[in-house]
């Protein structure tokens, strides 16, 4: 893991091929990662801190704590990044997975010491959305790969959307969501089970399009 | 079970929710290295996180990216001086050197003092009383002080961990064997006993996931030895942390960390659990 490499500068312009999608960048520069180069290192950050990031925002609504538990996740990352598997997940999954697994586990914290939510005061970026070093083309793939999530997300009922929101942003076992919703535990598995089915098919049938 | 009847235990998996138990049972399963279930898990991985996809993307403070690139390089620096240090130079170690090699090697006397201690333990207790009945017990499941795992051969391992203290002076040292499904921790440095506030030592899954809590019963010297269960599935554990718990129940670690351990190999091979129950 002791390996110099140059770091490119704000200003540097190849950062990412655009001929290529996020998913295959973000292989190769976790293979790169795992022979101890920074370069990729930096370039995984700047790919995905802003939706890691996220994920810890929309968790918390503490901008201090997902601060902290941001840079905990891409300090482990730097340091261990044989704990990524390629064939469980992509490695954006992996990240947004224990990016949310260390969030939830700072909000029960939060839930112990009796720390109270600071739902909507944090939640508007101060920090500009898209990383502007990345290539314009760049930019406007994952534009477009958002606008695909989202269309996938579209299809979903309300209800599917509550009990799977519970589960990811909150951490609610199946049992707990049952609880909170007042709802038959069977409904919550199958929506949950329904949801994620349609969340699939959908993103995969969009994607064939594309 | 059939791999359709395990459809709604793999997505609470996916998210590391699924109760222990039934956790257990679904990792034995993949385990088996089922394709259509190894699958499925990828693929509900992949759905759950649409979730994150579709949030606005928020760039974290430019100085975040900096501060980690300092901790690499400072990292790294020390790294690179450990590396080259040339035994000739080790007649120059500093003070604070040496008082942290003497009590690594307090540490390390301790857990020697703490196997004896099991040892010794198990042979002064009636066969009755021994965590397995005596040499009649049943041969699937091994503790301390079981005579298959101890008595005639010395294969006690202290398991390699990189230590990272959240805490100066806090020190951990883990003593395993490959036949006990079992490993002895011992901890030097912990707060001394405070009413209503607890050390728990939590394993941690290489997905980040928390497996289980041990309660660390802390002496007014601050060091404290316990026995913790191993998983079935070693394998995938990534390392240890030790935490300070407002509850003694708490499910979940709080973030007050005191200390940090990473295995420093991906497996922690000192160890190989018996697989048959």
């Amino acid at each position: 893991m002791i390996m110099e490499s140059p770091v490119p500068s704000p200003e540097s312009t190849d950062e990412d091929d655009p001929s290529t999608t996020q998913s295959e960048d973000e292989v190769r520069w976790m293979a790169e990662l795992a022979e101890g180069s920074e370069d990729a290192f930096v370039k995984l950050y700047r790919s995905l801190s802003g939706r890691v990031f996220a994920v810890c925002m929309r968790i918390l609504h503490d901008r201090q704590g997902a601060e902290d538990v941001c840079a905990e996740v891409f300090f482990e990352l730097w340091r261990h990044p044989e704990r990524y598997d390629a064939s469980r997940s992509s490695p954006h999954t992996y990240l947004f997975l224990v990016a949310r697994s260390r969030a939830i586990d700072r909000l029960r914290h939060y839930e112990r010491r009796g720390i109270g939510d600071n739902s909507g005061a944090e939640m508007l970026p101060e920090f500009p959305t898209l990383d502007p070093r990345s290539h314009p083309e760049t930019i406007a793939n994952r534009r477009e790969e958002k606008a695909i999530v989202q269309s996938a997300l579209k299809g979903l009922d309300e209800n599917q959307r509550s009990v799977l929101e519970l589960a990811f942003f909150e951490g609610l076992s199946h049992q707990q969501i049952a609880d909170r919703l007042d709802t038959p535990l069977g409904t919550v598995k199958t929506r949950v089970r329904q949801g994620l089915i349609l969340l699939r098919t959908r993103l995969a049938a969009l994607l064939s399009t594309k | 079970m059939k791999c359709e009847e395990l459809t709604d235990l793999i997505h609470e998996h996916a998210l590391g929710q699924l109760e222990p138990v039934r956790a257990h049972e679904l990792q034995e399963h993949l385990a088996t290295g089922c394709a259509v279930c190894l699958r499925a898990l990828r693929e509900s991985r992949e759905a759950w996180c649409l979730l994150a996809a579709e949030l606005e993307p928020t760039a974290p403070p430019p100085e975040m990216e900096e501060k980690l690139l300092s901790w690499i390089r400072t990292e790294k620096k020390i790294l690179q001086e450990r590396s080259s240090r040339d035994p000739s130079q080790l007649s120059q170690t500093s003070t604070a050197a040496v008082r942290k090699s003497r009590v690594i090697g307090l540490v390390l006397a301790a857990s020697l003092l703490g196997v004896i201690t099991s040892v010794a333990t198990w042979r002064f207790l009636p066969a009755s009383d021994r965590p397995l009945g005596g040499l009649g017990g049943p041969a699937d499941h091994l503790t301390w002080g079981d005579p298959r795992a101890n008595q005639s051969e010395s294969r006690f391992t202290q398991v390699a961990l990189e230590q990272i203290p959240q805490r100066a002076g806090v020190h951990l040292a883990v003593i395993g064997h490959p036949r006990t499904s079992e490993w002895h921790v011992f901890c030097m440095g912990l707060p001394t006993p405070v009413r209503d506030v607890t050390c728990k030592l939590w394993m941690e899954t290489s997905a980040g996931e928390i497996l289980s809590g041990t309660v660390l019963t802390v002496d007014t010297q601050g060091t404290a030895s316990a026995v913790v269960k191993l998983p079935a599935d070693i394998s995938q554990l990534a390392g240890l942390k030790i935490t300070v718990e407002q509850n003694a129940e708490a499910e979940e670690p709080s973030d007050q960390v005191l200390l940090r351990a990473n295995f420093r190999q991906q497996k922690p091979a000192a160890v190989d659990v018996p697989t048959a129950r």
